[in-house]
């Protein structure tokens, strides 16, 4: 491709609104699943690599569409297709709920099925056993959200109520979306270790459904009021997963993998560290 | 038989949820996608993470409904927050993803920070000025958003049109070219013009520091007239 055509290209995509995952799917590398199946990304991929030119061109492209997205007019409205997917997906992979009984206890609002877990059938005996190992960690989240529960069924104090509420929520659903992941016959786990070999974290991961879970008990200890990040590293590539979300003593991280970004790649490795400059991983795993 | 959503309060729809009403989320959807979107999509200029997002906030809404207080903040500002939250994830992701260092290696700049704020100057600026609170803030967001409706607005009406049924409502250029009843050529010209144009326009607005420079191997004039060959102008 010459000059023209890779100008003409981005600026194409810019026009589609889709130019900031063009420009991902031309990050990764060339072949990989997370790679544009499009032939003529490859070339516009090696043709910034070497041309300065087109490479500031396409920086002035990405700071003309966000110029474009911050003046969007109000009538814009969200694609009529998304509605039934979205919605699907939330009943899918959302915690489960039941229609609430005529006087619900307050620690049954919330708490997941985690229950419903050991009853998936027809999974591989390695899957049975990782899985059987994670019981006791889901338990542990769902006994923390009982005795979160309880505290403000005693205390019944507004704002340890709120508190406490918002905890048995968060611990749900770190606890549904984990067994949501195990009941993939995919799944795969990866403990997080700290610098001197110390277990003390865990990620699950199904990479058919890019479903990703990451926590830790003991980072809300190691330095209160810090926000840390969890990271994939790829090579030389970081990717920013999340920050991670703390609920009573536990920090984590739920939702989808980065886009375009299959996990379990051989080599691979999660990362969690404080959000400060000049930070070194506190935990990691790799695949 | 589920009572119809229709009439009722957030904060009702949202007990449902919570009691597990799946048409009350439903009811929510209908209610706040459009603006979720919207608000996304202003952060990230991508339909698609855009979507993502939206999805995202759904799920966090079915997922932490028990922990929405309608005396503290109202349900759209709540999902805003959660979307603009997930919107921010997204902006600094991007920002640190390899694409950054393949332009700003393009550009000669290596990887160094200022290279990739730079490279990304769109995405920072416009999230953090939507972010703030600060009436200062807000007010320099609503001139960025101001002075682009300007430059779109000098835009011949053609072109001007092409562009925003593209960049804004998704209409792929066959869909334009069914629309409008041009040739698919005429769509794709006067939509890459429309571009060329605005930059022009918004880069004498917001001077040499916005990022809307470039072209150094090509001069702007050969630059402009390929970026709008490729089909004929019906205009012309």
């Amino acid at each position: 491709m010459d000059h023209v055509e890779v100008r003409q290209w981005l600026t194409d995509a810019l026009a589609g609104g889709v130019l900031p995952s063009v420009l991902d799917d031309l990050a990764a590398a060339p072949g990989s699943d997370a790679a544009s199946p499009d032939p003529a990304a490859d070339e516009v991929r090696a043709h910034l690599m070497a041309c300065d030119a087109c490479g500031a061109e396409a920086g002035a492209l990405v700071t003309t569409g966000a110029l474009l997205a911050a003046a969007t007019p109000d009538d814009v409205l969200a694609p009529v297709a998304a509605r039934e997917r979205i919605l699907r997906t939330v009943r899918e992979t959302g915690m489960v709920r039941v229609p609430a009984a005529p006087t619900p206890a307050p620690v049954a609002v919330g708490v997941p099925a985690v229950p419903a877990v050991p009853a998936v059938p027809a999974v591989p005996a390695v899957s049975r056993l990782r899985r059987w190992r994670l019981v006791p960690a889901l338990a542990s989240f769902a006994m923390a959200a009982i005795i979160v529960g309880g505290l403000f069924t005693v205390a019944n104090m507004g704002h340890q109520r709120d508190v406490a509420q918002a905890e048995v929520a968060a611990l749900g659903e770190l606890a549904s979306a984990s067994g949501h992941i195990l009941a993939r016959p995919d799944h795969a786990q990866l403990a997080l270790v700290a610098a001197d070999g110390t277990s003390m974290g865990m990620v699950v991961f199904s990479p058919s459904s890019g479903q990703l879970a990451v926590w830790s008990r003991d980072l809300v200890g190691m330095a209160s009021g810090t926000r840390y990040d969890c990271f994939l590293v790829r090579g030389s590539s970081l990717t920013l997963i999340g920050w991670m979300d703390t609920a009573g003593d536990v920090a984590y991280w739920v939702g989808q993998s980065p886009a375009g970004v299959t996990l379990g790649h051989a080599g691979d490795r999660i990362v969690v560290q404080a959000d400060v400059p000049g930070a070194a991983p506190v935990l990691s795993g790799t695949f | 038989m589920a009572m119809s959503p229709t009439g009722r309060t957030d904060a009702e729809l949202v007990a449902s949820l919570v009691a597990g009403d799946e048409d009350a989320l439903g009811a929510l959807y209908d209610r706040h996608a459009d603006s979720i979107f919207r608000a996304a999509f202003r952060l990230l200029g991508d339909r698609g993470q855009a979507e993502d997002v939206l999805q995202e906030t759904m799920l966090a809404l079915w997922n932490r409904a028990e922990t929405y207080d309608a005396s503290v903040a109202s349900l759209a500002a709540w999902l805003l927050t959660i979307a603009r939250n997930r919107a921010v994830d997204r902006l600094r992701a991007r920002a640190r993803r390899p694409v950054s260092m393949l332009l700003s290696a393009a550009a000669g700049a290596a990887t160094d920070d200022t290279a990739i704020d730079r490279l990304v100057a769109g995405g920072e600026l416009v999230g953090a000025a939507a972010a703030r609170p600060d009436p200062a803030s807000a007010a320099e967001a609503s001139w960025l958003a101001g002075a682009v409706r300007d430059a779109l607005a000098a835009i011949p009406d053609p072109e001007r049109q092409a562009l925003e049924l593209a960049y804004y409502h998704d209409l792929s250029q066959s869909e334009i070219a069914a629309r409008l009843g041009w040739p698919l050529g005429t769509v794709k010209t006067r939509t890459r013009r429309a571009l060329a144009r605005l930059r022009v326009v918004l880069a004498e607005v917001l001077g040499p520091d916005a990022g809307l420079r470039v072209l150094p191997s090509v001069s702007s004039v050969e630059a402009f007239g390929a970026l709008t060959q490729g089909g004929s102008d019906g205009s012309r």
